[in-house]
């Protein structure tokens, strides 16, 4: 018992890796309370923002919400809006869309429904239009 | 790597560095006073100078605390002559401190007239090294009002780095694009996964690293007596103290050992060998 805590203790000091450990709490602490100074949007404003971006964004993407990140990031020359949307599917209105999407649709997971639930209410588009680019969910980097 | 943005950088003329950091008690102060050594080691003439005023410490640091007669307020109103107001360090003949008034308010000098007086030391010294107070308010503007360049000191720390970054930005918005130092990083405690890693550090502010400095007991060793950590052979701050004066000098010096000493460094810094 004594030999194996000791055994890890020493596995730790040299090897280090614990998980769950602080550091990951802090540069999303961070991440977060950046993007608001760097931007100088209230909670509010941010809130709207994204939600616009995600209305936008949802006209010509069937996206998976849940991944959608807005960041702010600064180089030595540039300080750039990064805007990361995972896209599940590009829409499209053609007939062999049509039935991709249906596809689809039998395969999609319960909160990418939700998505294209709010997706319908929010743009107005009729329905079985959306078509299958790819059959799984892919993050792309917008 | 020199730090100059061409600006006020000309020939014969001396470089404005503002240190600064936003945050409090990062180690703004000791990394001027360590810095100033470091470059006049490497026979730099170069003047500190406090510009916290109403709260002087870069003096108590250099150990010169007793011999203040002018400071930057004399200077900047033109009350006494430039060399009248700096003070010889009492370890090298390259070093001078241009003291803070203490009982002065931040607001007695303007930004023109701590540019002024900056500007009347650049003929006489290589680097002029400006110890910014904390905040962004006046006494921060009027630190960073001569500066050629700027030196951002934060610590791997969440409120350290939200304010460094505030600083960048202001910083940036005046054309200066600044340098980082990060202090106080626990090679230990980043690899169990309990500190911010310099390259993580790196990545959220997004400007050049010019060096980082371990957490070290010889600093507070240093500030109780008063000489900065560089004439102290065994402080690793203290060497990595001088790597950066190195490549403020434009010496090409890699920033190694980041992630911490390899695996035998590790162990034989563990058993006192190394």
């Amino acid at each position: 018992m004594g030999a194996i805590s000791v055994f890890l203790a020493l596995k730790e000091k040299l090897f280090g890796g614990r998980d769950g450990a602080s550091k990951s709490v802090a540069r999303s602490r961070l991440h977060f309370v950046l993007v608001q100074d760097r931007t100088g949007l209230t909670n509010e404003e941010m809130a709207s923002f994204k939600s616009e971006m995600i209305g936008v964004i949802e006209r010509y993407f069937v996206i998976d919400k849940s991944g959608f990140d807005i960041s702010y990031k600064r180089d030595v020359e540039t300080t750039t809006l990064l805007i990361n949307s995972p896209v599940v599917v590009r829409k499209r209105s053609d007939e062999k869309g049509s039935r991709l999407s249906d596809k689809f649709r039998r395969n999609k997971s319960k909160r990418e429904e939700a998505a294209a639930k709010s997706d319908k209410q929010s743009e107005g588009e009729t329905s079985g239009e959306s078509a299958v680019e790819g059959e799984k969910p892919a993050p792309a980097a917008i | 790597m020199s730090l100059g943005n061409g600006s006020g950088s000309k020939k014969n003329q001396g470089e404005v560095i503002v240190v600064t950091s936003g945050k409090g008690g990062v180690g703004k102060t000791t990394t001027t006073a360590s810095l100033g050594a470091a470059l006049a080691l490497r026979g730099k003439r170069t003047l500190v100078v406090d510009a916290d005023i109403g709260l002087r410490n870069l003096d108590v640091i250099l150990g010169l605390e007793n011999r203040i007669v002018f400071n930057l307020v004399d200077v900047a109103k033109n009350v006494c002559k430039p060399s009248q107001a700096t003070i010889k360090s009492k370890k090298s003949n390259n070093l001078y401190l241009l003291p803070a008034s203490q009982t002065d308010d931040k607001d007695v000098v303007d930004e023109s007239e701590v540019r002024f007086a900056l500007d009347q030391y650049r003929r006489e010294f290589h680097y002029i090294l400006v110890d910014s107070p904390a905040g962004i308010e006046q006494g921060f503007k009027n630190a960073c009002a001569g500066a050629d360049s700027a030196l951002v000191v934060t610590t791997p720390e969440v409120p350290a780095i939200r304010d460094a970054d505030r600083v960048i930005g202001l910083l940036s918005s005046k054309g200066i694009t600044p340098s980082l130092i990060i202090n106080r990083i626990d090679y230990d405690m980043v690899r169990r996964g309990d500190m911010l890693s310099v390259q993580d550090v790196q990545d959220i502010l997004g400007i050049d690293l010019i060096g980082v400095i371990e957490r070290d007991e010889s600093i507070i060793v240093a500030a109780n007596t008063g000489e900065p950590v560089v004439y102290n052979p065994k402080s690793r701050a203290g060497q990595a103290f001088s790597r950066i004066a190195g490549r403020i000098c434009g010496e090409s010096i890699p920033l190694t050992g980041l992630n911490g000493a390899s695996l035998w460094g590790r162990l034989t810094r563990r058993l006192g060998v190394a």
